[in-house]
């Protein structure tokens, strides 16, 4: 059965798409799919640092594209976890190295052997984005609860609703409870209504997040920060299953957390 | 799969209604089916390409002229987008646009739009503009008549653009920084007085004036 291949997007820079996309090929890995994470950001390539593979990386994707190599070539199997595959981006290129016939091209010759393809998308609207989007059937949206972030959300929603994907759906990264209990950030429901697509995860703020991306430990190996498990449920959601939004459990306070529910709407 | 053209008929002549979220890839096969079902009727009439929101670039309006346009046998084709840059393109080609001219006796219908503008689009409208949804931050409205929102309105509306300053602007929820109306343009605190409430915005002895409903 042909792949799912899903680009995780943003518009803003900085709110979370390779830790999502790392964490998530993890944990979907863990279930049992046989999952390939690609890089797409050409030249400012993150995810074989936040995965822990950059010392194993000798072809790229670029070099699959421009045929030094084949694809096999290029794939780094992850030892420590069954079936997750990274195709990792050029460092020494820019954006305009591949097109969006390539990167299709290259994602149909993985479709048949992989469940899911995860395609780490690069920041803005241009080409770098198009051609991570173009490949995919579905979105993942990645926002932080502020301001900027969402209107970058809303303009990247703008351009995947245009180029018709399936399915269009919202993670929200970075959630303070502090924050949106002193009304400092924004609204959840408020980012819903603004954004109107599905939300399918939470991730609250995490110190742990920073350590394992220096380290090259992504959170999903070992599964007990508020983080990780926020990237289980995402995984599992993904896979069909109804999740309730348990994120912010851990905070133990039945009062606060019966208020962010209903800020949440869930 | 399966998207059509909609076809309308005006006394004018023949509506061709794009749809706008395909793909130009889909409009071949849909000016195809046009000229099929219907070139009989548009051979020596009047066609109207509508292309409503529609970001159409050269490539696509070239496209349309190849595949529908010259070979309908209309001897006269009228243009019509409310997306700004399509205009653009259409006006700097020299393409008969259809426009109503704002005018106090005739005006024209207004645009009913049914969802929401999201950051980084732009409407503009010869005439009133009805949004029932919301107007996103990032977002442009432009009319030569009235706004009204039946939604949120965060992003920069601009009533009576061509100068008219009677014209006003509603919102059912306010949360917007910047409002036009006519060569006036108000800057506001964010959280200011009329945050999230009901809005109605004119211009009285040149100030624009806010009044909660």
């Amino acid at each position: 059965m042909a792949a799912r291949t899903i680009v995780i997007t943003s518009g803003k820079g900085g709110v979370g798409k390779t830790t999502t996309t790392a964490n998530l090929a993890v944990e979907l890995a863990k279930i049992g799919m046989k999952v390939v994470a690609i890089d797409a950001d050409i030249g400012l390539r993150n995810l074989d640092v936040v995965m822990g593979l950059e010392n194993r990386v000798v072809y790229t994707l670029v070099d699959v594209i421009e045929g030094t190599c084949k694809l096999n070539q290029a794939l780094v199997r992850d030892k420590r976890v069954e079936n997750l595959y990274l195709l990792p981006a050029a460092q020494t290129r820019t954006k305009d190295a591949v097109t969006s016939d390539q990167m299709r091209d290259v994602c149909l010759m993985l479709r048949d052997d992989f469940d899911f393809i995860l395609i780490d998308s690069p920041a803005g609207i241009e080409s770098g984005f198009r051609n991570a989007a173009i490949p995919a059937q579905e979105a993942l949206v990645v926002t932080t609860p502020d301001v900027s972030s969402v209107r970058d959300a809303d303009r990247i929603i703008g351009l995947l609703e245009s180029m018709e994907k399936q399915s269009i759906a919202l993670v929200i990264n970075r959630l303070s409870p502090k924050m949106v209990k002193r009304g400092d950030m924004l609204d959840i429901s408020d980012v819903i209504d603004i954004l109107s697509v599905n939300l399918i995860g939470i991730v609250p703020e995490d110190e742990a997040v920073i350590t394992s991306t220096n380290k090259g430990e992504p959170l999903a190996l070992e599964a007990t920060s508020p983080a990780a498990k926020a990237f289980s449920n995402l995984a599992r959601r993904i896979l069909g299953e109804k999740v309730p939004f348990n994120e912010l459990d851990y905070l133990n306070n039945k009062g606060f957390l019966g208020r962010i529910k209903k800020i949440l709407g869930i | 799969m399966g998207s059509r053209i909609i076809l309308k008929g005006t006394k004018e002549g023949v509506r061709c209604v794009f749809p706008e979220d395909k793909d130009i890839m889909e409009l071949e096969r849909m000016c195809d089916e046009v000229l099929k079902d219907i070139g009989h009727i548009l051979r020596d009439g009047t066609l109207i390409v509508d292309l409503q929101g529609r970001e159409s670039k050269e490539e696509e309006i070239s496209l349309i002229l190849r595949k529908l346009v010259w070979p309908s046998g209309a001897t006269k084709t009228i243009w019509r987008s409310y997306d700004t840059n399509t205009r653009k393109v259409l006006r700097a080609a020299g393409f008969n646009i259809e426009e109503q001219h704002f005018s106090a006796q005739s005006r024209s219908r207004g645009l009913f739009i049914y969802k929401s503008i999201r950051s980084g689009q732009k409407v503009e409208h010869d005439s009133d503009i009805f949004i029932v949804g919301n107007v996103n931050d990032g977002s442009e409205v432009l009319a030569s008549g009235n706004i009204w929102i039946w939604g949120k309105l965060q992003g920069v509306v601009h009533a009576g653009c061509q100068g008219d300053e009677e014209a006003h602007i509603l919102a059912k929820v306010f949360e917007s920084n910047q409002i036009r109306i006519g060569k006036l343009y108000s800057s506001l605190e964010r959280n200011n007085s009329y945050w999230g409430k009901s809005v109605l915005i004119y211009v009285e002895e040149n100030m624009l004036v806010f009044k909660e409903i």
